[in-house]
C-alpha cells in the first residue's frame, strides 16, 4: 500500500468511526420520562407544573441571566441533542443564541416544525407589536411583539394549557395525568392571582420607570403604568442626554420607583434615584432570579412583596 | 466533503470531530496540480464548562495536502488551540474575558534552494491573545504572534497588537488597532488600523 492510499484509508476509517460513534452517544435518562429542554426557567417551571413526575425538565438560561444574551455554549448542544421537546419563548427573544444550537445539535425531533418544537408565544397575549416598519434606529425592538409575556399570570395559564396539549399529544397514555396536573395548576394560579391583585390594588395607576421593556404584560395585569425607560431604546445602553430627559420626566410625573432587572448595572438607576428621590428595586423577571424563587408562584410572590413594600416606603 | 459529529465523551465534556476532504487551492499552503490532488483536514474539539461563568475549549487539527512545488510534494500542518472564556452570567453584557492561543507546526516538502534536493522544512508559529470587556461599551485586547516562514524556517517574523473596541450598541462597533511587526529581515513596521462594523438586516446569532 502506498503512503498516499494508506493515508486515505486511515482518514476513511477515522470518518467512519466519527459517524458510527455519534450514533451511539446517548446518556441514560430516567426511564419513560419525556426530556424537555426550555430556553428559560419560567417555561421550565410551567412545564414542570404540568408534566409532574412524567417529565425531566432543564432550562438553558438561568433566571438571573439576560435571556437576550445567553451564550450558545457547546454544553447546551449536549442537552438539546437528547431532548424530546424544546419549548422556547419565541418572538426573537432567543434569536442570538437558540437557532444555531438547534441547527447544530443534530436532533431531528426539535427542529422547527417537528413535533418536539414548541414556541410558547403562540398561546400568549402579546403586547407592543410594532405597527410601523422596524429599523435598527429603534434599538433591539422585537418585530413580532414584546417577548416578556410570561410575566402576566393569565399568559402563564395559557402557556401551561399549550404545554399540556403538547405533552398529551406526545404521550397519549399520560393525557389524563397531564390534564389533572394542568387543572390543579389552574386552580392554584387563579386563587393566587386573586390574592396578588388584592395586594397590588393600592398600586393601581402607580407610575414607574423600568430599565428595559420587560414589564408590559406585568404592568397591564396589575394596573401599573410604565412612563419611561433607563435605556433610551431597547438594548441600547443609557446615554447622558437620555438620562437627563428621564430625570426631568420622573420629576414631572412624580415617579418614585425604578424597576431594574437583576442583570443590569445599578450605577445609572442609582444616579437617577439620587436626583429624583426615587427608589431602585431589583425586580425579578424570571424564576430562579434569586435562590428562593423556585417556581412560577414564588416569582410573583417575590415581585409583589418587593413592590408593595417599596410603595409603602414612598408614602 | 465534510463530516462533523458530536462524539461520546465523559459527562460534562463536549467532544466534536470533523473530517474534511476537499480539492482546491489555498493561498501559499496547498496547491492542486491534478484532479487527484485532494487535501484532508481533521479537527477534534473538546469543550468543558469549568463553572457557569467559565469554560475551556481545546482542539487538535491536522491537515494534509499537496503544495506548489508539485503533486509529489506535500505539506502537513499540525495545530493545537486553546480558548478560555469567562463571562459572569449576572453581568454578562458588561464584562467578559477571553484568552486564546493557537500553535501550528508545518512540515513542507520542497526542493532545497542551494542543491535543488528534496527536503522538509519544519516551521512553527503561534499566537496568543487576550480580550477584556471593561463595560458595556469598551473592550481592550492584546495579541502576540510569532512564526517561522513555512518555506524558510530559519526566518522568523513576530508582532504585537493592542486593540480598543467601542460598542455604541449591539449592532455596531468601532475598533482601533496598533500593530508592531518585526520581520526576519530586521525591518520593523508600525501600523494603525481602524475598523467600523455595522450590522444590517435581521438580528443574527451572537458570536461565541
Amino acid at each position: 500500500m502506498t503512503q498516499r492510499s494508506s493515508r486515505l484509508y486511515v482518514l476513511a476509517l477515522a470518518a467512519a468511526a466519527v459517524v458510527t460513534a455519534a450514533g451511539s452517544a446517548a446518556p441514560a435518562r430516567a426511564a419513560g420520562k419525556l426530556y424537555i429542554v426550555t430556553s428559560t426557567t419560567d417555561l421550565a417551571a410551567l412545564a414542570q407544573e404540568v408534566g409532574g413526575d412524567r417529565v425531566e425538565v432543564e432550562s438553558i438560561a438561568r433566571g438571573y441571566q439576560d435571556p437576550h444574551f445567553v451564550e450558545a455554549k457547546p454544553s447546551f448542544l449536549l442537552k438539546l441533542k437528547h431532548a424530546d421537546l424544546l419549548i422556547m419563548v419565541g418572538l426573537q427573544l432567543e434569536i442570538g443564541w437558540l437557532p444555531p444550537l438547534i441547527t447544530q445539535c443534530g436532533n431531528p425531533k426539535i427542529q422547527p416544525a417537528a413535533p418536539g418544537y414548541l414556541d410558547a408565544s403562540q398561546f400568549a397575549e402579546i403586547l407592543e407589536i410594532p405597527t410601523t416598519q422596524v429599523t435598527r434606529a429603534m434599538g433591539d425592538v422585537h418585530p413580532l411583539g414584546n417577548p416578556h409575556y410570561w410575566l402576566d399570570p393569565e399568559n402563564g395559564l395559557r402557556i401551561a394549557r399549550g404545554i399540556e396539549q403538547k405533552l398529551s399529544e406526545m404521550r397519549p397514555n399520560d393525557a389524563a395525568y397531564f390534564a389533572q396536573r394542568y387543572e390543579s395548576f389552574r386552580q392554584r394560579l387563579e386563587n393566587e392571582d386573586k390574592k396578588w391583585l388584592e395586594e397590588m390594588k393600592p398600586l393601581r395607576g402607580l407610575k414607574v420607570v423600568t430599565y428595559h421593556r420587560s414589564w408590559p404584560n406585568f404592568a397591564k395585569h396589575f394596573g401599573i403604568e410604565v412612563v419611561g425607560y433607563v435605556e433610551p431604546r431597547p438594548g441600547i445602553p443609557p446615554s447622558p442626554a437620555h438620562t437627563v430627559e428621564l430625570i426631568q420626566l420622573m420629576k414631572r410625573e412624580k415617579v418614585k420607583l425604578i424597576l431594574v432587572e437583576p442583570y443590569f448595572d445599578l450605577k445609572t438607576p442609582n444616579a437617577i434615584a439620587r436626583e429624583t428621590g426615587a427608589q431602585v428595586i431589583v425586580l425579578l423577571p424570571s424564576v430562579g432570579g434569586e435562590k428562593e424563587v423556585t417556581d412560577y408562584f414564588k416569582l410573583f410572590d417575590y415581585d409583589i412583596a418587593l413592590l408593595t413594600k417599596a410603595f409603602a416606603a414612598t408614602r | 466533503m465534510s463530516v462533523t459529529r458530536i462524539l461520546p465523551a465523559p459527562k460534562g465534556i463536549f467532544l466534536e470531530g470533523t473530517a474534511q476532504v476537499y480539492r482546491g487551492d489555498s493561498a501559499n499552503v496547498f496547491t492542486a496540480t491534478g484532479r487527484k490532488d485532494v487535501s484532508y483536514v481533521g479537527h477534534l474539539r473538546g469543550y468543558r464548562d469549568l463553572s457557569e461563568s467559565t469554560n475551556v475549549d481545546l482542539g487538535f487539527s491536522y491537515a494534509f495536502g499537496h503544495n506548489d512545488v508539485g503533486s509529489a510534494f506535500h505539506t502537513q500542518l499540525y495545530g493545537l488551540d486553546a480558548t478560555l472564556r469567562w463571562k459572569p452570567l449576572r453581568r454578562s453584557i458588561y464584562h467578559h474575558f477571553l484568552a486564546r492561543t493557537e500553535l501550528v507546526w508545518s512540515h513542507r516538502d520542497q526542493l532545497s534552494a542551494a542543491l535543488l534536493l528534496p527536503e522538509t522544512q519544519r516551521a512553527f508559529g503561534f499566537y496568543t491573545s487576550g480580550e477584556y470587556r471593561l463595560n458595556r461599551r469598551w473592550t481592550v485586547g492584546a495579541r502576540y504572534d510569532r512564526s517561522d516562514r513555512a518555506r524558510q524556517a530559519n526566518l522568523t517574523d513576530s508582532g504585537f497588537s493592542a486593540l480598543l473596541t467601542y460598542w455604541p450598541s449591539e449592532f455596531s462597533q468601532v475598533r482601533g488597532q496598533y500593530r508592531f511587526a518585526r520581520y526576519a529581515e530586521k525591518q520593523d513596521a508600525n501600523e494603525l488600523r481602524f475598523q467600523f462594523l455595522f450590522v444590517l438586516g435581521a438580528h443574527g446569532a451572537h458570536p461565541f
